[in-house]
């Protein structure tokens, strides 16, 4: 469960700031996969940020009875020097995790073979996204912060991360950020629809999608 | 035939006439329009004849040289409504607003119900810019003649264009009420509901409409939005289907079902008209870019395919507890897993670099003392300040300096330098500090302890004559490298001019410290100037710690311990107080 009591976040812009909640309450409950609808700028990336901790609220407090991840698929946490099995033990001593089963875990899911013990800074941004993606799952968060579906690997390697949030379905939760709705609809059960310092939330991904929809203009699919 | 009766001056009037007449019979307006112009010509004191060549010259689209007959035929007869009517027209085709309006008035007064003056008269108005004035005149026109649908057509799409939808729409309906509505007019009726926002108002025409004629691709279409704008999916597929099967040409259908296919999860069928409109129309952007859409999509769902499920398995899902929220104990731990990971990993990237990379660490204080020593080797002609080796003297004096300067840019620039790492909720700004201040200091310690090794071996004692006096001139030394590295990550987070500030003082303070010469060889008023200088008090410590009998009473070491204890205690506070501001990525 991650609660927002009366957040207030704005960023600023040439010439002002804009709002990406103006002292909003919401939670996003335990056992639910929500995915958040907005245009550009509405401030998406940022609102994954807050929930994550990455970021604070200018105002109001948000409090989390959950492992969140960082956002998935993001690979700046990595040190180019260190080799991709470094990176990933860093991590797993970050988050208190094994750091031999993350390794063993990473090391089949990523499918980078000897790669692995390369420089980080070696990897294209593929490879890079791909072990980012490996070892957020190796740690086993209670909720995973997705920002857009990264593009990562090819259909089949696509297919193999549904699957493993599938599988993980009963004990993970996600939260993701999308301008895309048919991705939103594949991966959550609830819909929320950010935009002009407010976000609505819905109970079924349908209802989100027909306001963005509507504040889209029909044509934007 | 034409040009020889044109050109003849004395052509009789009614030969004239029985031409004109056999112009209209064959349909030729144009000689028409020449024909009654010589009639009006020959007879000008007839208003009819007048009257007749300005209507001819107007349907060959000569409004321009009508304009005079019009005139002229409402002088001969200023009474007749008709005559004045049609000058209004005629001043409007020609863009003569401002003139038709004024005729138009004069007209409306002359006789009560004409809808087709108020028409007329609103078309003046708003060619005017004044859009208030036509749409009550438009309104107007439509009551005169209530049951008049085309007139209700012409005047609703006049409010349209005036911005006044709501308006358009009651009179379509009121004209409805009068009677059957045909089906262009239901068209447009559900149309501008539509485009009013009135989805579910807006289906019950366009239902009417198609029940009659069934096989317009177009209602098809426009039922099909309004249905996906209702968010009935399945039912705006099926319509949407039916408008391109009608009209397999008709491009906004196409485009149309992509949309509703998409909405439908449809991805396969959706490529099959993306693809059909992209060979009707090759290169045309919006086709290129719907389909390169619908072939991202089309990758995305493989992907998802099997989990459409998603909402069936969460419901399914055992109910979970919520964790219990993180005690102090818990916070304490999760600080100390992150520093120590970040210790080890600043260990492994920063000697990971080259395989050379701690030689290089090693390197830096070795060239540095080797040159000090060589060059007052040569230039001082015998023994150092204290002891009788240059490279050791200048060593008690080079590396607590080194510290310090290393641990006040490192620490300067590591939160700069490690954003990416602080989008790890668990790494505060606070744990780069501190690991990295343990990633310096031990470095010095081993750089120390190596140093005095190769001392020993190359017949140079290095045991201090006062351990316990160097442990506590090194800690002098570190806790004041580390409370100004931290007061200078503070200070980089507002810009450049800090940074370079700081690099040039800490050169600065390379002379001022005693790294190359003893405090006592100065004049008094240096010294008394110098003696602000916490470092040149941890220096002298040191050297006192390691030359037996070298005891300068100026010395305050209880000053440098507070100086370094008062700025760790300042830096600790600046960088929690700007905590936030150093995650925050600009």
């Amino acid at each position: 469960m991650i609660e927002f009591r009366e957040v207030t976040k704005y960023y600023r812009v040439p010439g002002g700031r804009k709002a990406v909640l103006e002292n909003a309450s919401f939670t996003f409950d335990i056992g639910h996969n929500y995915g958040i609808l907005g245009g550009n700028g509405a401030g998406k990336s940022t609102l994954l940020r807050l929930i994550s901790g990455a970021e604070p609220p200018n105002s109001g407090r948000i409090v989390r009875r959950a492992r969140v991840s960082f956002p998935l698929g993001f690979s700046g946490t990595f040190h180019g020097h260190l080799s991709g099995r470094q990176n990933c033990t860093f991590l797993a001593r970050v988050y208190g995790a094994d750091e031999h089963a993350v390794d063993r875990f990473v090391a089949d899911f990523s499918e980078l073979g000897r790669y692995l013990d390369m420089p980080v800074q070696t990897y294209s941004s593929g490879m890079a996204a791909k072990l980012a993606f490996g070892v957020s799952l190796a740690l086993d968060f209670d909720v995973y912060l997705v920002d857009e579906v990264t593009e990562v690997g090819d259909a089949r390697f696509r297919q193999k991360c549904a699957q493993a949030f599938r599988d993980r379905a009963r004990r993970s939760d996600v939260v993701m950020v999308s301008h895309n709705s048919h991705t939103i609809k594949a991966y959550c059960d609830r819909g929320a629809v950010l935009g002009e310092g407010r976000i609505e939330f819905f109970d079924s991904v349908d209802d989100a999608m027909r306001l963005h929809r509507s504040r889209m203009g029909s044509l934007d699919a | 035939m034409m040009d020889e009766i044109l050109l003849d001056p004395d052509v009789d009037l009614v030969e004239a006439q029985r031409r004109l007449q056999e112009a209209v019979d064959r349909n030729d307006p144009q000689s028409a329009a020449d024909l009654s112009l010589l009639v009006a010509t020959r007879d000008p004191a007839s208003a009819h004849a007048q009257r007749v060549a300005s209507g001819y010259l107007t349907a060959a689209d000569r409004a321009q040289d009508a304009i005079p007959h019009a005139r002229r035929a409402l002088e001969l007869a200023p009474d007749n409504r008709e005559y004045a009517l049609h000058l209004g027209i005629v001043l409007n085709l020609s863009g003569r607003f401002d003139e038709a309006a004024k005729v138009l008035m004069k007209v409306a007064r002359m006789a009560p119900v004409d809808p087709e003056t108020y028409l007329q008269l609103a078309n003046a108005s708003e060619k005017l810019g004044y859009n208030d004035a036509a749409a009550k005149f438009a309104l107007q026109s439509s009551r005169e003649e209530p049951e008049n649908e085309n007139r209700r057509l012409i005047v609703a799409h006049f409010l349209v264009r005036l911005g006044e939808t709501d308006e358009a729409i009651r009179t379509l309906m009121e004209a409805g009420a009068h009677a059957q509505l045909s089906n262009g007019a239901l068209g447009t009726l559900s149309a501008l509901l539509g485009q009013a926002g009135r989805f579910e108002e807006a289906l019950e025409p366009i239902d009417k409409a198609l029940a009659q004629e069934p096989g317009r691709a177009d209602f098809h279409l426009h039922r099909s939005w309004l249905l996906m704008q209702l968010g009935r999916l399945q039912d705006a597929l099926g319509a949407a289907r039916r408008a391109v099967e009608l009209d397999p040409a008709n491009a906004s259908a196409r485009r149309h079902a992509v949309t509703v296919l998409i909405e439908n999860g449809e991805i396969e069928e959706a490529l099959r008209h993306g693809g059909a409109l992209l060979s009707q129309f090759p290169g045309e952007d919006e086709y290129v870019s719907c389909m390169s859409y619908l072939i991202d999509a089309r990758a995305a769902r493989g992907a998802a395919e099997s989990f459409s499920e998603i909402a069936l398995l969460k419901r399914d899902a055992p109910r979970r507890e919520l964790p219990p929220p993180p005690t102090f104990v818990d916070k304490l731990r999760t600080q100390r897993r992150s520093i120590s990971a970040l210790v080890l990993r600043e260990i492994r990237g920063r000697n990971g670099e080259s395989k050379l990379g701690f030689f290089w660490t090693l390197m830096e204080p070795f060239i540095h003392v080797g040159a000090l020593a060589i060059v007052f080797e040569f230039t001082m002609h015998g023994r150092p300040p204290l002891g009788d080796n240059f490279f050791f003297f200048y060593f008690t004096g080079v590396m607590p300096y080194l510290m310090v300067s290393h641990l006040v840019l490192h620490l300067g620039h590591a939160a700069r330098n490690n954003k990416h790492l602080l989008q790890i909720a668990q790494v505060t700004p606070f744990d780069l500090m501190v690991s990295t201040s343990i990633v310096e200091i031990f470095t010095s310690l081993l750089i120390y302890l190596i140093f005095s090794g190769l001392f020993a071996v190359f017949g140079v004692d290095p045991t201090p004559a006062s351990l316990p006096l160097v442990a506590e001139a090194f800690a002098i030394a570190a806790v004041l490298g580390v409370g100004c590295g931290m007061l200078c990550a503070a200070l980089f987070e507002f810009g450049q001019l800090g940074e370079s500030f700081v690099s040039i003082f800490i050169r600065l303070i390379y002379f001022a410290s005693g790294i190359f010469y003893v405090p006592s060889a100065m004049p008094v008023f240096v010294r008394d100037i110098l003696a602000y200088n916490p470092l040149l008090h941890g220096i002298d410590a040191m050297r006192m710690g390691y030359f037996s009998g070298y005891n300068p009473p100026w010395n305050d070491i209880g000053y440098a311990a507070i100086f370094a204890v008062m700025t760790l205690a300042l830096g600790m506070l600046a960088v929690n107080v700007l905590s936030q501001r150093m995650r925050s990525i600009k």
